[in-house]
């Protein structure tokens, strides 16, 4: 962790001018040059680290998302595990992949990364693989996919 | 990772769900023709879409459907599930929704294929990682997993030819993405296209096609033509490669004395093909996933025997250096035997409307030093033990010779056909003789023994045919039975009842059992004459042991076998091997009539699966 603090310590002299040629040294999009000192404070921010983007409405915030990701997506190396943006909606997430991609030139948006809602992700990767073991469902034909409609059994965890 | 378990049900001639243990290194799954060793390999490619298979579609013959059954059964549909084990850390991560909630280190993969088509004639497939088939499917984690096959009938000359897909240009390909030679190629075949343009003969013809064209279109339609020798893109010049080879390792020999494949032996082009995919195998070591199973159908095929050892050997340590998991069917005895027993299936199908049974040999309860000394045998006779519908084990080499031909005689009387003697043999029950070379039938009947409980031992019938061998002075008839020192004689009451195995006993040994029964002593005796070199009182003994033999009562009967067991005993004179041969040779004419003592007809008739009428029906003929 100390190799990332210093690194940060970095982005954050980098002068603003800068720290837009870099970004547009990864994406090569002439949009990048229009972005604020913020955004790009934004768009390089560690990925490792937390952060909490807050702005009025339309002043560019998913605008900012979706080149955040096309950028850490374009760096990217490993090849199992990748970067989950959850959203609320299916429209907010379809949208900030199709942002992502307009900036990912002949790269695309897919495995191993994930964009979508959060309840798609938890039912893709967390509650179908492994609901069963909270709610003790013992499933039909090896399968224990919960479903809420099922012959003649609606599930206890349903009354819970 | 590797895939721990197979399990099938519906598919082919698996009706009953089946589980197929896989080991993480090298599995040899070995069995007779229609055993269902492909159907194994098949439903691996099958789940794991392999190139040459995957986009196959499925017909419907692949659903199991029941033979010379009036009722046609056919399945609804059928389920193949791949279990795998030791996930590290990264593959825990890429394979997340695969995971067992239990076991973190394992994960599964399900396919169901239902037997009912879709408007375009295709059978409805669901494929699932996991316990839930609702969870996210990652078409990318799916493909990581490299399927690679070898079929039996390889025709390696045309798979390394120079066309699309070539197994050399696939190589190259893979081996492209890290070494940026893409650039490199094709600089060098532009530039040698350049040359060769150059040249005045092309140029030259190229100017005579043009002129031609344009004297008959005129100057305004004509078209502009230029001449290539080859294509520059890097695909097409990697799929114009071809191997060559040299009979000969030698760094000085130029590329022109090298050889065209067609040129090359059958075995050898397929020693090519197989090193070529696994040097593919091989380029994906440093990709971040790389779970790579190999899947060999029969790797004897067109190879000399010493060959196929040191194939084997070498596919065992490319499998635990590599780590890649390799799956193999073979008929073999070769290769059987020359690998390590824990890595064995054995695969026995047992009735045509039940799943085949599938052995472990690791399961069966060998201890370590029975597993050894089968080991160590195996090695030395490469035996056909382990193909064999039946087997009955002998002591030494005199019963080995001699109880294939006595069979064909039990055989003969117990069918009661016209047919002549020698249309019966026991390859046709494929009942095999298995000579031990001692009397270490524990370590034999271990692999069989616990057959009733599901792939714990073989089910196939083994029968053990051994000596009584009372003290050496003991003669033995019937009513005057003497005490046994034969060790494994304790196996008998302990085999009683087993179902698999069996151990038959005589009175003293076989020779002498043989000799007492019927008139088998004057066949045996001439044969003994035969052999032996001298004209002294010893023939002279004989002849007239012969002439009065038949009025013998049946304690001086004794004594004279044992006269004439210890002449053929001592080789000096004889020897039990050389008598065993000539005897064996005598009886092949089936004019010498000869008896069967009760004990081998026994073994011989529940080896081969028919005693249940021979211990009602048939008189028994032991002892007079």
């Amino acid at each position: 962790m100390k190799g990332v603090k210093v690194m940060y310590q970095q982005i954050l002299e980098i002068k603003p001018i800068n720290k837009l040629d870099l970004i547009y040294s990864v994406l090569n999009n002439e949009d990048i040059k229009r972005l604020s000192p913020e955004q790009a404070t934004f768009i390089l921010h560690p990925i490792n680290r937390d952060c909490f983007l807050s702005a009025c409405p339309g002043s560019g915030k998913t605008h900012s998302v979706g080149i955040k990701i096309a950028y850490e997506i374009q760096n990217w190396i490993s090849k199992i595990s990748g970067i989950a943006v959850l959203s609320f909606t299916k429209n907010a997430a379809e949208e900030i992949k199709n942002r992502a991609n307009r900036f990912l030139g002949n790269l695309n948006v897919s495995h191993p990364h994930f964009v979508g809602t959060i309840d798609s992700w938890l039912h893709s990767y967390i509650f179908h693989p492994f609901g069963s073991v909270v709610t003790r469902y013992k499933g039909a034909e090896g399968d224990v996919s919960h479903k809420l409609i099922q012959d003649g059994n609606h599930g206890t965890w349903l009354k819970n | 990772m590797y895939i721990s378990k197979l399990v099938i049900e519906g598919y082919r001639c698996f009706n009953e769900k089946t589980e197929i243990p896989l080991n993480e290194g090298l599995t040899v799954i070995l069995g007779e023709n229609g055993s269902g060793k492909s159907a194994i390999i098949d439903a691996i490619r099958l789940i794991l879409n392999e190139d040459e298979f995957g986009n196959v579609k499925i017909t419907e013959k692949e659903f199991w459907h029941s033979i010379g059954n009036t009722k046609n059964e056919i399945r609804s549909n059928f389920t193949i599930d791949l279990i795998f084990s030791g996930l590290n850390e990264k593959e825990q991560l890429a394979y997340l929704p695969w995971l067992n909630p239990n076991d973190l280190c394992s994960a599964s993969l399900h396919l169901k294929v239902q037997n009912k088509t879709n408007s375009r004639n295709q059978y409805k497939r669901e494929l699932w990682g996991g316990n839930s088939s609702s969870s996210i499917f990652e078409w990318d984690t799916y493909n990581s997993i490299q399927c690679t096959y070898l079929p039996p009938l390889r025709d390696a000359e045309q798979r390394l030819r120079a066309v699309r897909g070539s197994r050399l240009a696939r190589l190259i390909t893979k081996m492209e993405s890290k070494n940026n030679a893409r650039e490199r190629l094709e600089d060098i075949v532009k530039q040698n296209n350049k040359e060769l343009l150059k040249d005045e003969l092309i140029v030259k013809a190229k100017d005579n096609i043009k002129n031609r064209l344009i004297e008959s279109l005129g100057e305004q339609l004509a078209q502009d033509i230029s001449v290539s020798f080859s294509e520059t893109r890097f695909e097409r010049i990697i799929e114009n490669l071809k191997l060559l080879f040299y009979p000969l390792l030698d760094n000085e020999v130029s590329v022109e004395e090298f050889r065209e494949l067609s040129e090359n032996s059958l075995g050898y082009n397929n020693l090519i093909y197989l090193a070529t995919v696994l040097a593919e195998l091989e380029q994906t070591e440093e990709n971040e996933l790389s779970t790579r199973i190999l899947l060999i159908e029969e790797p004897e095929a067109h190879l000399h025997p010493q060959l196929q050892t040191k194939l084997l050997e070498y596919i065992e340590k490319q499998a635990r250096i590599s780590g890649v998991q390799v799956i193999v069917t073979t008929h073999s005895p070769i290769i059987a035997s020359s690998v390590d027993l824990n890595n064995i299936l054995v695969v026995k199908r047992t009735d045509f409307n039940n799943s085949p049974t599938i052995v472990p040999l690791k399961n069966v309860g060998l201890t370590p030093k029975q597993k050894f000394f089968l080991q160590r045998w195996m090695d030395i006779t490469k035996s056909t033990l382990l193909f064999a519908r039946g087997v009955i084990l002998v002591e030494g080499i005199a019963e080995g010779l001699v109880i294939p031909e006595l069979a064909k005689r039990v055989l003969h009387k117990y069918l009661n056909s016209k047919k002549k003697i020698s249309d019966y043999s026991l390859e046709e029950y494929s009942v095999s003789v298995i000579n031990m070379g001692g009397i270490y039938f524990e370590s034999f009947f271990q692999l069989f023994m616990n057959a009733e409980e599901q792939g714990k031992g073989i089910p196939i019938r083994c029968a053990g045919i051994t000596d009584c061998d009372p003290k050496e002075s003991d003669t033995p008839y019937v009513g005057n039975e003497c005490e046994c020192n034969n060790p494994a004689l304790k196996l008998q009451m302990i085999l009683k009842d087993n179902k698999y195995c069996r151990l038959y006993s005589n009175s003293k040994t076989f020779e002498y059992d043989l000799a007492l029964c019927g008139n088998n002593f004057l066949v045996m005796v001439d044969t003994f004459l035969e052999i032996l070199e001298t004209d002294g009182s010893i023939r002279e003994d004989f002849e007239k042991y012969k002439k009065e033999f038949i009025r013998k009562t049946d304690s001086e009967k004794a004594k004279i076998a044992k006269c004439l067991l210890d002449r053929i005993d001592n080789p000096k004179l004889c020897g039990k091997g050389l008598f065993a041969q000539h005897l064996a040779y005598k009886l092949a004419n089936e004019e010498i009539e000869f008896t069967v003592p009760n004990y081998i007809e026994k073994a011989i008739l529940w080896a081969c699966n028919l005693n249940e009428r021979s211990e009602s029906n048939v008189p028994t003929n032991s002892g007079n």
